[in-house]
C-alpha cells in the first residue's frame, strides 16, 4: 500500500506564508492549516543559524528625494543638487540617486533627513552604499545626535556603516561637507539601512520599515539539532526578562573581575555580534550579573570557549540553582539541589547553556568563570581566560528553555503559536480512521498538544498530548472517555499512530503496540489541531501529521511508527 | 489587535482578570485560561520597582515597588471599555513589549500623547 495515496490529509512542514502552513495533501488547499502567532519570534534556519527578525527602519531606503523628508540645508551661496535614479545601483538597477554638494566659498553644504526613532542606550547601525563620481571626498555621512561621523568615499561602490549607542532619540543620515575638510562632493547613494545591533544584510524599504525573518503570523519551520528536514515549531507564550540580551557591555549588566569587548566574534545568528569576556588576571570572582525577579525559573545563554573552559550559571541568594558547564566537552556538573542543566550544541564551538530550577530563585543571575566542572559558588581564582557570550535569556515560570527571544532595553514577550484547520469533517474518518503524528517531545511541567481532532469543543475529541514525562492519548465522545492511555516516554523524536473503528482503538508508539481497547465510541470530529489545544500550549515540534479515513492494519501501524 | 498597558490595584486586577478568562475541560479537569475571543496574550509585569538600591555586597535590589500592578494586554480586537480607566502611557523606551509591537506602541503613544517630547519632530544640528 501507499500511505500517501491512502491518506486524506498529509502535513509535512515544507511551505508557509503569513497565517498559513501548507499541507501537501489534499492539493486543493482544503487541508492547509491556519496559523497564528501575534508576535515576532526566532527559529533555527536551514543553515543551523538562529534566525531573528531584522528590521530596516530607514524608510525609502533607495530614494533620497525631498518628497521623503530629505532637504538641503545650505548657507549663503552653498548649494545641493539632487538627481533621482541617476546611476546603476549595486543591485544592477538604475535606482542610485546623485547628490552634489557645492561649497561655493561658504562654510558648509548639507543634505539631511532627521530621524527620531532611536531608543537611548540601544546599539544601532546606520549603513548606506556610496560611490563617488569625482575624486575621493570626505564628508559627514551620519550624525548620531552628538557625534558627526566622517567617511572617505571611493569611486567604487562600497557599503559604509557606523555602529553607535543612541544618546538621544534623534540622529541624522546626512551628506554634510565642510569647506575645511573636503572640496565639493558628487556621489551616488543607495540602500540606506538603520537597524538595531550590528550591520546585517540589506533590506529594501519604501514608505514604512520592513522586517524579515520569523515575523508575527509567520509559521516557523525549525531545523534545531542539525535536522535536515524541518519541523513546525509551536511554543507557549514566554517572556525574556533579561534586558540587552546580546549586549553584555551595556550598563544593564554589572561586571566583576572581567572586561567586555563588544561585537568581537560571529555568534549563533551568523553576524559578528558576540561579546568577548576576558578575566582580569586577579584572584577574584569573575562574573557578570543582572538583577531579576524571584519568579525566574529557566536561565540560558549561548557561550563559546576561548581560553576559558568552564562557566557557571547561578542565582543570588540560593545554593540550589547552580550548574557548571564545560565549553570544551559539553558536560555539565556541580549541579545544585534543585537544578537541572543541559548544553545544546549550536555548531562552530557554540553551546546553549540551560539551567532550570524548581527553587524559588532570588534576584540576580550570574554568569561566572569557574576553574573546574565541580567548582562551588562564586569561585575566586586567578584567570586571564576568555570566552564569548551571546543571547542571554531568563524565562519566568518555565520548566524548560524555549527559543531565544532577543531583547534591548526592556523585557519582551513572544506570544503562543497555534495551528489548526476547521471544517474538514470530510478529511477525518468519522466511523473509522487513523491519526499519525511524528515529532519531538519536550519534557515540561505542563501539557502540550501534539495532534488533536475535535468538533471545536472538548466534548468530542481524540487527542495526543505531551505530558510532563510522556504522552497521553484519549478518545472522548459526548463528554465520556472510552479510551485512555498515558505512559512515560523520553524527550526526543517519537512516532505515534492511533487507529480506530467501531470495534476497537489501537495505539502504536515507536513501532510497538501499547494499547488496545475493544469498547469504544468514536466521536464526530471536524477540526485538526497541532499545538495549543484547549490551553495545552507546551512546545511541540511536528515533523509529520497524517490523517487516514481508514483504520490501518496493525502491521501497517507498526511499520508506520517504527523509528 | 490592540496593544495597551495598564496599571491597576491588586484587587482590581483580580476582578478584571476574571472577566478575560474562560474555563474549558482539560486532560486533568477544568482548565482556566484567557479567552481567545477577547485577548491574544497577557503579560503580568507586576509591581514595578520605582527605586533601586544596593545590598551589602553592592548588588542591585529593589527598595520601593509601585503599589499598582502593571499588566500588558494584546487584545484580540479592541480593548474592553472596562479597562479604559486603567490605561497608562509610559514613554516607548525601556518598557515591556510583545515581540514586534514596539513600533505600533510608539505610534499609539504619539496618537494619545501628541504633545509629548518623544513625539516632536527633530531639527538637525548644523555646524
Amino acid at each position: 500500500m501507499s500511505y500517501f495515496e491512502d491518506a486524506s490529509l498529509v502535513y509535512i512542514p515544507s511551505a508557509v506564508k503569513n497565517a498559513k502552513t501548507y499541507s501537501i495533501k489534499p492539493t486543493d488547499g482544503s487541508g492547509d492549516l491556519t496559523f497564528s502567532r501575534a508576535s515576532n519570534a526566532t527559529r533555527v534556519n536551514s543553515s543551523g543559524l538562529v534566525e531573528k527578525v531584522r528590521t530596516n527602519e530607514f524608510i525609502y531606503s533607495e530614494d533620497y528625494s525631498t518628497t521623503h523628508g530629505w532637504f538641503p540645508s545650505t548657507i549663503g551661496g552653498s548649494t545641493v543638487d539632487f538627481t533621482s535614479n541617476y546611476g546603476i545601483a549595486p543591485n544592477g538597477t538604475t535606482t542610485a540617486d546623485r547628490i552634489e554638494l557645492h561649497i561655493n566659498g561658504q562654510a558648509y553644504a548639507d543634505y539631511v533627513r532627521p530621524t527620531a526613532s532611536f531608543v537611548v542606550g540601544v546599539e544601532y547601525t546606520y549603513s548606506i552604499y556610496l560611490k563617488s563620481l569625482s575624486g575621493t571626498p570626505t564628508f559627514e555621512f551620519f550624525n548620531d545626535g552628538a557625534i558627526g561621523v566622517n567617511k572617505t568615499i571611493t569611486t567604487d561602490w562600497a557599503r559604509y556603516s557606523y555602529t553607535f549607542t543612541a544618546t538621544s532619540n534623534t540622529a541624522y543620515p546626512r551628506f554634510l561637507v565642510l569647506a575645511s575638510t573636503s572640496p565639493d562632493v558628487d556621489v551616488l547613494a543607495w540602500g540606506g539601512q538603520i537597524e538595531r545591533g550590528v550591520m546585517t544584510d540589506y533590506i529594501a524599504t519604501t514608505s514604512a520599515a520592513v522586517s524579515v525573518g520569523p515575523v508575527s503570523g509567520l509559521p516557523r519551520l525549525d531545523y534545531s539539532g542539525g535536522a535536515t528536514c524541518p519541523s513546525l515549531k509551536l511554543e507557549p507564550q514566554r517572556s525574556n526578562l533579561v534586558t540587552f540580551s546580546e549586549s553584555f557591555d551595556n550598563a544593564a549588566w554589572s561586571k566583576n573581575g572581567i572586561s567586555i569587548t563588544a561585537n568581537n566574534a560571529v555568534s549563533p545568528d551568523g553576524y559578528t555580534n558576540a561579546d568577548l569576556i576576558t578575566a582580569d588576571g586577579t584572584i577574584t570572582e569573575h562574573y557578570i550579573l543582572q538583577g531579576q525577579s524571584a519568579s525566574v525559573k529557566t536561565i540560558s545563554v549561548f557561550a563559546k570557549m576561548g581560553s576559558q573552559r568552564y562557566l557557571q550559571i547561578l542565582t543570588g541568594g540560593s545554593a540550589a540553582a547552580l550548574a557548571n558547564y564545560d565549553l570544551q566537552t559539553g558536560a555539565v556538573g556541580g549541579l545544585g539541589a534543585a537544578t537541572t542543566a543541559s548544553m545544546v550544541d549550536y555548531g562552530n564551538g557554540w553551546w546553549r547553556l540551560i539551567l532550570t530550577s524548581t527553587d524559588a530563585l532570588t534576584n540576580n543571575i550570574y554568569f561566572c568563570f569557574a576553574s573546574s566542572l565541580s567548582a562551588g559558588r562564586f569561585e575566586a581564582f586567578s584567570s586571564t581566560g576568555t570566552l564569548w557570550l551571546w543571547g542571554a535569556m531568563a524565562e519566568n515560570g518555565a520548566s524548560y528553555a524555549t527559543s531565544y527571544i532577543p531583547t534591548l532595553s526592556s523585557a519582551v514577550t513572544r506570544v503562543a503559536d497555534a495551528a489548526s484547520k476547521s471544517g474538514i469533517a470530510s478529511l477525518i474518518g468519522q466511523s473509522e480512521g487513523t491519526l499519525y503524528w511524528e515529532g519531538y517531545r519536550v519534557n515540561s511541567a505542563n501539557f502540550g498538544t501534539a495532534l488533536v481532532i475535535d468538533d471545536t469543543t472538548t466534548t468530542n475529541r481524540i487527542y495526543i498530548l505531551t505530558t510532563i514525562d510522556g504522552f497521553r492519548i484519549d478518545v472522548t465522545s459526548g463528554g465520556t472517555s472510552s479510551a485512555f492511555y498515558t505512559a512515560i516516554f523520553s524527550e526526543g523524536t517519537h512516532k505515534i499512530a492511533v487507529a480506530y473503528n467501531s470495534s476497537a482503538v489501537d495505539i502504536y508508539i515507536d513501532g510497538v503496540s501499547v494499547y488496545n481497547d475493544t469498547s469504544v465510541t468514536i466521536p464526530a470530529c471536524s477540526r485538526l489541531v497541532l499545538g495549543n489545544w484547549s490551553g495545552n500550549t507546551q512546545e511541540s515540534r511536528t515533523s509529520q501529521a497524517i490523517l487516514f479515513k481508514t483504520r490501518l492494519s496493525n502491521a501497517d501501524l507498526a511499520t508506520l511508527t517504527t523509528l | 489587535m490592540e496593544f495597551r498597558k495598564y496599571e491597576l490595584t491588586d484587587a482590581d486586577w483580580t476582578a478584571k482578570k476574571a472577566t478575560l478568562e474562560i474555563t474549558t475541560e482539560g486532560p486533568e479537569g477544568p482548565v482556566t485560561s484567557y479567552d481567545p475571543a477577547k485577548v491574544v496574550a497577557v503579560h503580568e509585569i507586576g509591581h514595578i520597582c520605582t527605586k533601586w538600591g544596593e545590598d551589602a555586597e553592592g548588588m542591585p535590589v529593589c527598595e520601593i515597588e509601585s503599589p499598582m500592578y502593571a499588566v500588558d494586554i494584546l487584545w484580540t480586537d479592541a480593548a474592553l471599555p472596562s479597562f479604559n480607566a486603567n490605561v497608562v502611557w509610559p514613554e516607548p523606551c525601556g518598557v515591556h513589549v510583545f515581540a514586534g509591537w514596539k513600533e505600533q506602541y510608539a505610534i499609539d503613544y504619539c496618537a494619545a500623547n501628541p504633545s509629548a517630547a518623544y513625539c516632536q519632530p527633530p531639527t538637525p544640528i548644523e555646524p
